[in-house]
């Protein structure tokens, strides 16, 4: 076991070798002139101690002042004092955080806006002296890259860059055509301030995939939140002619694939320049999306099937004006609506959670209508925009309500919003308000609380990645038989929660539900008792946890019925029924009255790379998991995706065993409200 | 006046007062009798058995060229037949156009007619076949029976199935025999679909659902491994230790639980293993009439979470495929202990088939009229509006001995100020009368009374009534009184031959109009007496003088074979009382 140090320069700090799963703040530093090979039957920890202790001797060595680092130096030059951004301040615990600016964003997220800074963009600066004793031309780029939701650059197992790195959101200049900038340096022995700007936008790397008609569309791959690093590269004129041209400019390819300058610089064939410098600063700043919920809710004509509507509701936050149509966070949410939802409702009308409608009511009225006197619907969204949702600016919050109904307007009408910016990967955490499920008696009011993500759709620009091995099911409304195909633009992350047993361990499932006889004469025919199974839980809904992987089964560890998946302390059972079922569901019960009856909760899908984490809790700092899902057993969405809250009915054929059937489910007697306070997704 | 004259009035008075009361006791216990008022109706609407439509049609000649418009029954136009006219206009439909025409039973012609004199004239159905072959022919007499006037005449056509065909046309037009001169106007042609409601398919029995606690043997085959160990419940258990392989087995004849074929079998289990990964398995096999197995299936706790020291439920659903087995087969389910490893079984449940469907044909209601707010409720038809009774606070402690058993009569039997009407309990030829007090809001046993003329005269009101009970069904249970606090009279239908089934009706022109489904609220818990098994309904001005209250008197009853109409054991179930309230509705509610 041996390293060896090769000191090319008296003055340079001692070099660092990143570690490839490189994360959180360290600030790391890769000095060109510097080598450091490392036998290769080292073992890894043996090597991350060497490297964990060269870092102490480094910073204790270096210039640790601010974010400007030490000064780095190669034979031809040295740069110190790099600030990657000069004009935004810390917050008050030292982080650099930046909301992003939701006014005006329809073509996608700009950070920092005009609003939020004057010029609109960051500002950058560093130092750089001449080494040599004539005036030198020196080249400059500087990269930004989200380090929050990203694939490692540095595959170890093949020693080469991760296939998926490059959908790692980076970037640079938005004209990718301005490689490097020329800097011409005295050689006068001082260093000279370059200062430059940039900013993070939507489509980084200009694709074509996302540029129809001319346009460039960068809200179709709109800037990720989380945290950001930037790396600065400055290079000799004699390195920048070894740089090559799918680095200098990102939007070129190599072999039909991006390479992430990440990877070029800190592991590939940037390591072996000699007289350039490479400054990555680790943790430059935090992009949170956190949109005003007051700022109005836009309704879209595609929404409500074309212009001809009902438009007697709308007010200055719930519309289609200009002001709406520029600024609005969300819009109306209209449920996909399918045959399968019809049902024959019992002719009652009840507030079931007001009424204290009882399992005795409730069985009944499943015993004792006859089919004639039973109400044909399906379940029903608004016709009317703007009726049942509200967007409070004076306290920042959305109002959405299930409609009461009465007596020949029989309707269940499920009721929801919809963000309007699309992003991919991010913590959603919302802090809510919705109905409670459960009454006094423990009986289901029939709504589905839903917290989901969903593909922006779009088609093409919005596929994801192929699935290679079968392709997935085309739709997602299809059945078994649907054909598959190598990619598809349809993912969804749900939250639902409703009154349904779990399926796993499926030791106890189907319950075992008693026969019931129409028979007034005999209390006990009708009026039978739920098992065990169901009443050992009764005052439990069901967090239903659900991936739509649309059925890929290129996952290492895919597989159909349950499947149990440890993590953090905790077995997760994932749910299949069969190889061509388009989504993994994980359920796990929790209290109705916790998570619906107190003045709010707070429910988080936490969308990365290679996992997929739900979380829910009182508070943020108080969230626990329930559920967890990773790439090894689903395929992980890694298309744009909007979020959709909504307060919904289903037919409860899709959840089976659930012990309170849809269609035996009163219509509400009165509107049935739930309140959003906040969004964050960071 | 001597005492003796006195005497012998009061006597006389008496005598027929008592020969009153008899009278209308016998009256009105026959009323409560539906088998003799089913004798007195006189056309009895067929009990379960619901019309619903499927199509109507109807012609004014308003907007038909060359009718006549010398006379109309309702706008300007009606339709002539003339001696030069033999076959009149006719109303010719595809019955593929008629929706859910396979459901097609009977069709329903309404006209109005007019003639000078009595015609010879029919009104005739046909269905032909796409080849013109007739399959249905029938007529029935026109009755013009109100010379120089409009008379409205109503037929019904049965249509047999075999004529219900989509390539098939109805025609149904008038046939002016004798070619003689009369008029025709508002031609109203129902298809419609009849069901019978009883005749619904009962797949299963009541017996159905079965757990074998294992604290006796009874009804388990061989039960040999039944003994007092650790037990799910109570104290027995089976107990499969020491390589016993077989669990007791249930054994039962299809034709026992289903008189259909069945095509699920739930069932479900305790298993306490007092080993590590058992391996039980829950089976349920079939075997038909000549020994074969034709079915067996099982579900297994092997891999599952059944960890050693835990009683763990294993549940299994078997589905039966189509025609593997007929009512004479047997089915059997036990545990079979595959694994041989020490366990211990308790609390075998098991369901044979699955609930019965509702009964009745399938709703008619056109769901694009609900949702475009157009919905207009069929007259008489489900469904209908629900209108709340509700409970009063009214203190009944005084009634509790009175059960659904009692004849009662209401009426304003004691002459005072507050003009409320007297609950009277007849019991073995004896009147016991209770009186509200509305000071104390609570009822007060008054003892026995003769009961005065008034209450008499109310009763033959009440009988007049009676003539109306043609248009209910011959169980119905009626009620009049101004409910609603309109001063118009109401009548409450009650029927229980199968549920609580309690509505509200008024008189209209054209007989009646059901305003509602009658349900109650404010009572305490579950305690709506359409739960109970067996209720009594008085209804009176008992806490209003001018507004009919209901006292239901509702209890369980513990007979095995329990008619509803008569309970020799009454049960007090904890979750559902035996208990007697006081119901109003609320004024005004249409």
């Amino acid at each position: 076991m041996y390293i060896v140090l090769k000191m090319e320069l008296n003055k340079a700090p001692l070099p660092l070798i990143p570690s490839p799963q490189e994360r959180g703040r360290q600030v790391s530093f890769l000095k060109k002139c510097i080598t450091l090979p490392i036998r290769t039957n080292l073992s890894y920890s043996v090597q991350l101690f060497l490297l964990l202790f060269l870092s102490v001797l480094i910073t204790s060595c270096g210039n640790k002042t601010g974010t400007s680092g030490p000064a780095l130096s190669c034979e031809m030059f040295t740069v110190q004092n790099i600030h990657p951004i000069t004009n935004w301040q810390p917050d008050s615990v030292s982080n650099k955080t930046i909301f992003i600016d939701y006014d005006n964003a329809n073509g996608g997220f700009v950070i920092p806006s005009a609003k939020q800074v004057k010029e609109g963009t960051f500002t950058f600066d560093f130092e750089i002296k001449n080494n040599t004793a004539s005036p030198q031309k020196f080249y400059y780029k500087l990269y930004y890259q989200n380090e929050s939701y990203k694939f490692p650059e540095y595959d170890s197992a093949t020693g080469k860059e991760h296939t998926l790195a490059e959908e790692n959101f980076y970037g640079s200049w938005e004209n990718t055509g301005t490689a490097f900038k020329e800097i011409t340096v005295e050689a006068d022995n001082s260093f000279h301030t370059i200062h430059d700007v940039f900013r993070m936008a939507g489509n980084p790397r200009n694709e074509e995939r996302y540029i129809s008609n001319g346009i460039n569309n960068r809200w179709q791959r709109n800037p990720r939140v989380g945290r950001y690093s930037v790396l600065l590269a400055v290079v000799s004129s004699t390195d920048l002619t070894a740089v090559p041209v799918y680095i200098k400019d990102i939007h070129q390819k190599q072999n039909g694939h991006f390479i992430t300058p990440y990877y070029y610089y800190l592991y590939g064939d940037g390591r072996q320049l000699k007289n350039s410098i490479v400054h990555k600063s680790a943790d430059v700043i935090k992009v949170t999306a956190q949109p005003n919920l007051g700022n109005g809710i836009f309704v879209n004509d595609n929404s409500f099937g074309g212009k001809e509507f009902d438009k007697s509701h709308y007010c200055a936050t719930c519309g289609q004006d200009s002001n709406l149509y520029r600024n609005a966070p969300f819009q109306q949410f209209i449920n996909y609506v399918d045959a399968s939802t019809k049902m024959d409702n019992i002719p009652v009308i009840a507030d079931v959670l007001k009424d204290n409608y009882s399992k005795m009511d409730y069985n009944w009225n499943k015993s004792f209508y006859t089919k004639d006197e039973l109400i044909p619907t399906i379940i029903q969204t608004a016709k009317h925009p703007c009726q049942t949702v509200y967007s409070d600016p004076k306290e920042k919050k959305i109002i959405i309500k299930n409609p009461g109904t009465t007596y020949g307007e029989w309707k269940k009408e499920s009721v929801g919003v919809i963000t309007r910016h699309g992003l991919m990967y991010g913590k959603y955490r919302v802090k809510i308000k919705m109905t409670e499920l459960l009454n006094k008696s423990n009986v289901w009011n029939g709504l589905t609380n839903a917290i989901w993500l969903i593909t922006q759709g779009g088609g093409d620009w919005n596929f994801r990645r192929n699935c290679v091995k079968d392709g997935y099911m085309a739709t997602y409304w299809g059945g078994p038989d649907d054909k598959r195909v190598p990619a598809v633009d349809y993912t969804e992350i749900d939250f639902e929660i409703l009154k349904t047993p779990p399926y796993c361990p499926d030791n106890a499932f189907p319950p075992l539900y008693k026969n019931t006889v129409a028979d007034n004469k005999n209390v006990s025919n009708w009026n039978t008792a739920l098992p065990d199974e169901i009443t050992n839980t009764d005052d439990k809904i069901t967090v239903a946890c659900t991936n739509w992987d649309m059925a890929c089964s290129e996952p290492k560890n895919f597989g159909i019925g349950c499947n149990s998946v440890p993590y953090n302390g905790q077995t997760y059972y994932a749910h299949r029924w069969d190889k061509n079922y388009r989504a993994l569901t994980e359920k796990k019960e929790e209290n109705d009255d916790e998570l619906f009856a107190g003045k709010f909760y707070y429910f988080e899908i936490d969308w990365r790379p290679t996992e997929v984490i739900w979380r829910i809790g009182p508070s943020p700092d108080k969230m626990r998991e329930v559920g967890y899902m990773n790439d090894k057993i689903t395929s992980i969405a890694n298309n744009q995706m909007l979020l959709i809250i909504t307060q919904e009915y289903h037919n409860t054929k899709w959840w089976p065993g659930t012990p309170y059937a849809q269609d035996n489910i009163p219509f509400p007697a009165n509107d049935i409200p739930g309140e959003i306070y906040d969004l964050t997704i960071e | 006046m001597p005492q003796n004259k006195i005497k012998k009035q009061l006597l006389i008075f008496s005598a027929i007062m008592l020969g009153g009361f008899f009278v209308s006791y016998v009256i009105l216990k026959k009323y409560h009798n539906p088998i003799a008022a089913s004798e007195s109706a006189v056309v009895i609407k067929k009990d379960s058995v619901t019309v619903n439509e499927l199509f109507s049609e109807k012609e004014d000649f308003e907007k038909v060229p060359n009718v006549c418009n010398a006379k109309a029954s309702s706008g300007k136009n009606s339709y002539k037949l003339t001696p030069q006219i033999e076959y009149g206009f006719g109303i010719t439909r595809a019955i593929k156009d008629i929706p859910n025409y396979t459901d097609l039973k009977q069709v329903d012609v309404t006209f109005k007619c007019w003639a000078q004199k009595n015609v010879d004239a029919v009104y005739v159905i046909s269905i032909d076949d796409k080849k013109g072959k007739n399959l249905l022919w029938d007529s029935r007499p026109l009755l013009c029976d109100k010379p120089d006037n409009w008379s409205e005449q109503h037929f019904t056509f049965e249509v047999k199935p075999k004529a219900v065909n989509a390539e098939c046309s109805i025609k149904i037009y008038p046939w002016n025999k004798s070619k003689e001169e009369f008029y025709l106007d508002d031609i109203t042609i129902r298809y419609n679909a009849v069901v019978s409601v009883g005749a619904a398919p009962v797949v299963q029995t009541s017996a159905t659902n079965f757990l074998f606690d294992f604290e006796t043997a009874e009804g388990l085959t061989g039960g040999e491994s039944i003994k007092q160990t650790t037990a799910h419940s109570g104290k027995m258990a089976c107990d499969l230790s020491g390589g016993k392989e077989y669990g007791p087995l249930v054994i039962k004849l299809i034709s026992d639980v289903s008189s259909t074929p069945l095509t699920k079998i739930g069932a479900s289990v305790w298993i306490y293993p007092l080993t590590e990964n058992p391996n039980a398995v829950l089976t349920a096999s079939i075997t038909n009439a000549k020994g074969e197995n034709v079915f067996w299936d099982g579900r297994t706790s092997e891999g599952k979470p059944f960890p050693k020291g835990k009683w763990t439920k294993m549940n299994a659903s078997f589905f039966l495929p189509p025609g593997k087995c007929t009512v004479n087969d047997k089915i059997q389910v036990n545990v079979w202990n595959k694994g041989r490893t020490d366990l211990i079984i308790d609390d075998m449940e098991i369901v044979y088939g699955e609930s019965a469907d509702r009964k009745g044909d399938v709703s008619t209601i056109d769901a694009n009229s609900i949702y475009e707010k157009k919905f207009v409720a069929p007259k008489n038809k489900p469904p209908f509006k629900t209108i709340y009774c509700i409970r009063q606070d009214v203190n009944c402690t005084a009634l509790m001995g009175l059960t659904p058993n009692d004849d009662f009569i209401a009426g304003d039997f004691i002459k005072d100020k507050n003009n409320l009407d007297e609950v009277a309990c007849i019991r073995n030829g004896k009147a016991e009368l209770y009186t509200y007090l509305p000071d104390a809001k609570q009822f007060r046993a008054t003892g026995s009374k003769s009961l005065s003329a008034d209450s008499l005269l109310k009763t033959c009101k009440a009988l007049e009534a009676l003539k109306e009970r043609a248009l209910f069904k011959p169980t119905d249970q009626l009620f009049w009184g101004d409910y609603l606090g309109d001063k118009n009279t109401e009548i409450l239908e009650l029927n229980t031959d199968w549920r609580f089934d309690f509505k509200i009706t008024q008189k209209d022109k054209d007989g009646y109009l059901i305003l509602g489904n009658v349900d109650f609220k404010g009572y305490t818990n579950d305690y709506n007496p359409k739960y109970y098994e067996y209720s009594r309904i008085v209804s009176g001005r008992f806490i209003s003088a001018s507004k009919s209250s209901l006292l239901v008197i509702s209890c369980n009853c513990a007979d095995a074979k329990f008619n509803g109409t008569h309970c020799n054991k009454f049960e007090n179930i904890p979750a559902l009382p035996n208990s007697i309230n006081v119901y109003s509705f609320e004024n005004g509610i249409k």
